[in-house]
């Protein structure tokens, strides 16, 4: 198990007050794509914003 | 190639000027003391090469200090793709780092041309020291003075700051400070090393996990200030396993020099020379239309090694998922080769973040 399957998890679980807060931060994510989550690819990241300085 | 290559870019960076009036000690502006501006020629071609099928695209105005290109000139450079602009299928952006002033005056255009617009600064004065004039003289209050004319004004703001060495162990001490100047959204781009900035100190990936850590306890104590990094896993912890698991297909980001060269994948590339790579130039909008340059990506080396690189990426690397291969650019900087794999910005900017909130997702107790 990867690292990152080992933290959706543990968010999934629950059983942490990180994981809780984690989860609850990431609630308004479910219905977003990939892509406007920040996983666009190249040297930019979420959609509208800047990336590089 | 069509694995991992959009056919259309959602974001075009376009330099108005590659003169820049400051002298940052991470710069990677190879041509920054350099005044060469773009004519509105050349801004033509850029918007007549829009394709009529693509999704609205951000024009990204950026540098050299894309203000220094004078008022006058920047609107002649915005007014071929007004059509466009009014349509919907162009969205303006500017990111300065405070070398000219912000007036009055910009803020009239900002406002007209529904401009977005980003401002470099790190942090509070005695993390801003990276940030000077091409006297050495720190620019930390004529950038807080144009912040204030926009804060005047009403016009929002976001903020990309620069993590070195010393601002690792500074992440909530630079947050208040982002809270408290009024902005809603900060990027923080840990210092690489990259074009001009080749000798560049680049932070540990200890030191920038603890930095993430810090952020992201910050984040948890605030939420009046989104951090891109922070937002990004988030979010991407959110996603359904199908999405977390799926590739995604990378912009090729045609960024578009002062005399209309066009090199994709990384805007760092813009202006280093490499005879290997043909200076990474894909073409020239006074010669090709912008959007036969895109299609044709394929047949340029260094995209043909990054895509490849993507591929050896996806196999060997646990944070692949997340990351997605980003940035290009980076690889030819740290490796001089584009089909090399890991380098500073995947520790420091996606293994480090990504570590700092396992270990707080396990802590027990308040954390």
């Amino acid at each position: 198990m990867t690292v990152l399957e080992q933290m959706v998890r543990t968010v999934s679980n629950g059983d942490t007050e990180w994981a809780q807060f984690v989860a609850a931060s990431t609630t308004t994510s479910v219905n977003a794509s990939g892509t406007e989550w920040g996983r666009k690819g190249g040297s930019w990241g979420k959609e509208g914003e800047f990336w590089k300085k | 190639m069509d694995q991992w290559l959009a056919e259309q870019p959602k974001t075009i960076v376009v330099q108005p000027t590659t003169l820049c009036p400051m002298d940052c000690t991470y710069c990677y502006l190879l041509e920054r003391h350099l005044k060469q501006e773009m004519t509105p020629q050349v801004a033509a071609a850029i918007a007549d090469g829009i394709g009529p099928s693509w999704e609205p695209v951000e024009v990204v105005w950026h540098g050299g200090e894309p203000l220094a290109a004078g008022l006058e000139r920047f609107v002649e450079l915005l007014r071929p793709f007004e059509c466009l602009r009014q349509a919907g299928r162009v969205r303006h952006k500017v990111q300065t780092g405070g070398g000219r002033p912000i007036t009055d005056a910009w803020c009239d255009v900002f406002e007209q041309y529904e401009i977005g617009v980003g401002v470099s600064i790190d942090g509070p004065r005695d993390l801003n020291h990276h940030r000077v004039d091409r006297g050495g003289r720190p620019m930390f209050d004529r950038t807080m003075a144009g912040i204030e004319t926009l804060k005047r004004r009403g016009i929002p703001f976001t903020v990309l700051a620069v993590v070195s060495q010393d601002g690792t162990r500074q992440a909530a001490q630079v947050l208040d400070f982002m809270r408290d100047m009024g902005t809603s959204w900060v990027g923080f781009n840990v210092e690489a090393k990259e074009g001009a900035n080749s000798g560049g100190q680049t932070p540990s990936i200890d030191h920038a996990r603890q930095f993430w850590r810090d952020a992201f306890e910050w984040c948890r104590r605030n939420n009046d200030v989104t951090v891109r990094e922070v937002s990004n896993l988030l979010g991407f912890l959110g996603l359904t396993q199908d999405r977390r698991d799926a590739d995604s297909q990378h912009d090729p980001i045609p960024t578009i020099a002062w005399n209309g060269d066009v090199v994709l994948l990384s805007p760092e590339l813009l202006g280093v020379r490499s005879s290997t790579y043909d200076d990474f130039i894909a073409g020239n909008v006074l010669e090709d239309d912008l959007s036969t340059i895109v299609q044709r990506a394929g047949e340029l080396l260094y995209v043909q090694e990054f895509a490849a690189a993507l591929g050896t990426c996806k196999q060997t690397c646990e944070f692949f998922s997340f990351c997605q291969g980003a940035h290009a650019g980076d690889r030819f900087f740290e490796h001089g080769t584009f089909a090399a794999t890991e380098t500073d910005h995947c520790r420091n900017s996606v293994q480090a973040p990504v570590l700092a909130l396992a270990e707080l997702l396990q802590a027990r107790g308040s954390g």
